[in-house]
């Protein structure tokens, strides 16, 4: 008789959809603190005119090299100042407007490509994916600066041109990674099942083998965040990149490296906003992988 | 309208199987799987296919739907009759709404036949999707009644689950909800029980005779156990090397078995009610399909194998009513 009651009560809790639990999953540290820093970027770079203290480009020779406000330096330049004079607090955020917005705009360009080949070739395999890996193997192997440089000289530098050189060749690591998972799910019984209930191809590329290949895509993703910036700085510092005097992380890093030892802050401030945002990026992809997963939601 | 007891007969079969042949073109050769298989299944019928490991009991399931494993396999020739038409001549878009609606299959493994990141409500309503095109409380309805069919314990709560939630057991019947939703004409069920363990296996077999008595469902039952087959089936066609030996309804087979290949299987099954010291077993292996002898595919093992069996292939004899086997033996009972 008891055993009769309480079955309904073990399957509502089982079904795990009370609104109390709903919330949890926001409340976790590893989603809060890199979504706190991701947005607080996102907000200054959106608001950089109000926000930030000084115009980014505006030299001062007589500031010049000013140490930040902790490390002996004026309050009225928190971060300190460059070779020039310029606010380096006002350039990182004028910088985060560049630099994120283009890692944002590459991945979003790379990650559809790369995946959509990796599935097409992995899953119809024969000569489609021989063709498609060929051309993998030689974005693979064609050097990311001499693109860069190509393209820099014919259309000339710009924001658009970072992004077309990195995503020119960026999908092929997509490609690659996407190919041998599907190559792994194609012959799963869950994809003969979905063939024996009558799926196109199309559609079982899409709504059955996609959704089993997000945890590598968003691994890959967040990971190449950091990639992303430091091929923008590469670029930039060649003169093919985002051209001077606008402010991105990458050229501060890069302007700052000759005076590492007498002006830290230069270098030091844009690398840790590098590295927040590429932590954040990798904690948040974490996180939505557990989500993602329905074999870790419910622990 | 009187009522006639409905006699299988040629006309009125749900399938019939012509000669099927599906080989597999490697580096080594040409492998034979399945190698000229005729039968038949008439409607509500359950047909067994019984054989060891690699006899193509499988693959005679899969070139059904035509899915056929790529690259490598193909079906070279035959005829796969259902209600009339031939399935090996349509095109893939019209063979698409065969599968699942028409014909259904049952896969082997419950832990690997369900798709991981969807709930099991998601994956039983996704043939009703596709062939029904319903949504909303319509779809829901339909995929609480396949699940209800299978017995499956509070549907509605169910649907909400994702197959690591389940036991083996309930997983196989969430596989058997999606092979029934569309209310398909013919269910193949390729070794469903074979991942489960014995109590499971004796409820899974009981759910499924039930779910034929109420739907009226068609079923080919692969399996290698014979105990399961006697059970189950209506009757039953014995797979040797690509080859369908034996073909009898299940009393026959049992009682008056005429291949010495089906007589060796028979023998090999234990018995409650007679006691034997030692079961009878099948000396040998069966042939690697790659380079088969001449001749008939059993005689390097038969212990009645005479030297015609050895050149010419067996004749297709007639052993009883709807009773055949393939052997020499049977057509000259006196040799």
């Amino acid at each position: 008789m008891d055993i009769t009651i309480a079955r309904p009560e073990l399957v509502v809790e089982g079904s795990g959809t009370g609104s109390g639990r709903r919330w949890d999953i926001f409340l976790q540290l590893n989603f809060c603190i890199p979504m706190a820093v991701l947005v607080l970027l996102i907000v200054a770079a959106a608001f950089a005119t109000q926000v930030s203290p000084y115009d980014p480009l505006q030299t001062s020779l007589s500031q010049r090299l000013q140490p930040p406000a902790f490390a002996g330096g004026t309050a009225g330049h928190v971060l300190g100042t460059d070779k020039l004079g310029r606010d380096v607090l006002s350039r990182i955020i004028f910088g985060a407007r560049v630099s994120l917005s283009v890692s944002l705009l590459v991945i979003l360009i790379t990650a559809t490509i790369g995946t959509s080949l990796g599935i097409l070739g992995g899953y119809l395999g024969g000569f489609v994916d021989a063709l498609l890996m060929r051309i993998t193997d030689i974005s693979l192997a064609f050097p990311f600066i001499l693109l860069g440089f190509l393209l820099a000289v014919t259309l000339g530098p710009s924001v658009t041109t970072v992004v077309l050189a990195i995503s020119v060749l960026g999908w092929a690591p997509y490609a690659r990674l996407i190919r041998g998972e599907v190559l792994k799910l194609r012959n799963a019984d869950f994809v003969l099942q979905a063939r024996i209930i009558g799926c196109s191809p199309l559609r079982i590329m899409l709504t059955h083998i996609f959704p089993n290949i997000v945890n590598p895509l968003l691994i890959l993703s967040t990971l190449s965040v950091g990639l992303i910036i430091l091929v923008e700085s590469a670029l930039s510092y060649l003169g093919a990149g985002v051209p001077p005097p606008t402010a991105t992380w990458g050229s501060m890093v890069s302007d700052g490296r000759g005076l590492i030892d007498t002006a830290w802050w230069i270098s030091f401030f844009p690398g840790l906003a590098i590295g927040m945002v590429v932590l954040s990026g990798n904690f948040l992809g974490d996180w939505l992988r557990d989500r993602l997963d329905p074999r870790l939601r419910q622990i | 309208m009187p009522a006639v007891s409905r006699q299988p007969s040629a006309n009125d079969d749900l399938l019939k199987v012509e000669d099927l042949r599906t080989y597999f073109f490697t580096r080594r050769g040409v492998v034979k799987a399945v190698d000229g298989v005729s039968f038949s299944v008439a409607p509500g019928e359950t047909l067994g296919i019984v054989g060891e490991s690699g006899s193509g009991k499988t693959m005679t399931s899969l070139s059904l739907l035509r899915l056929v494993p790529q690259p490598g396999g193909k079906i070279v020739s035959g005829k796969v009759l259902f209600e009339g038409v031939d399935l090996l001549q349509v095109s893939e878009s019209e063979m698409r709404e065969y599968r699942g609606s028409q014909i259904s299959m049952i896969l082997q493994d419950p832990m690997a036949s369900l798709n991981p990141v969807y709930t099991v409500g998601e994956q039983v309503a996704e043939p009703l999707r596709q062939h029904q095109h319903l949504a909303g409380k319509p779809l829901w309805d339909k995929v609480t009644e396949a699940l209800r069919l299978l017995r499956i314990p509070s549907p509605r709560e169910r649907l909400q689950n994702y197959p690591h939630q389940m036991s083996g057991g309930m997983r196989q019947r969430v596989v058997g909800g999606i092979a029934i939703s569309c209310r398909p004409k013919l269910i193949i069920a390729d070794e469903p029980t074979t991942a489960l363990d014995a109590t499971i296996q004796a409820q899974y077999l009981a759910l499924l005779k039930d779910l034929q008595r109420e739907t009226n469902v068609a079923m080919i039952f692969v399996s290698h156990d014979f105990g399961i087959v006697a059970k189950m089936c209506d009757r039953v066609a014995v797979m040797y090397a690509g080859k369908i030996v034996e073909t009898a309804t299940v009393r026959e087979l049992f009682s008056n078995p005429q291949h010495p290949y089906t007589i060796g299987l028979v023998k090999s099954v234990p018995r409650l009610d007679r006691k034997v010291e030692r079961l009878a077993s099948i000396e040998g292996q069966p042939p690697a399909l790659l380079n088969l002898p001449p001749g008939c595919r059993f005689a390097p093992r038969c212990y009645a194998a005479f030297d015609r069996c050895r050149v010419e292939e067996p004749p297709h004899v007639r052993a009883g009513e709807g009773h055949y086997a393939d052997c020499w033996n049977v057509l000259y009972p006196a040799s």
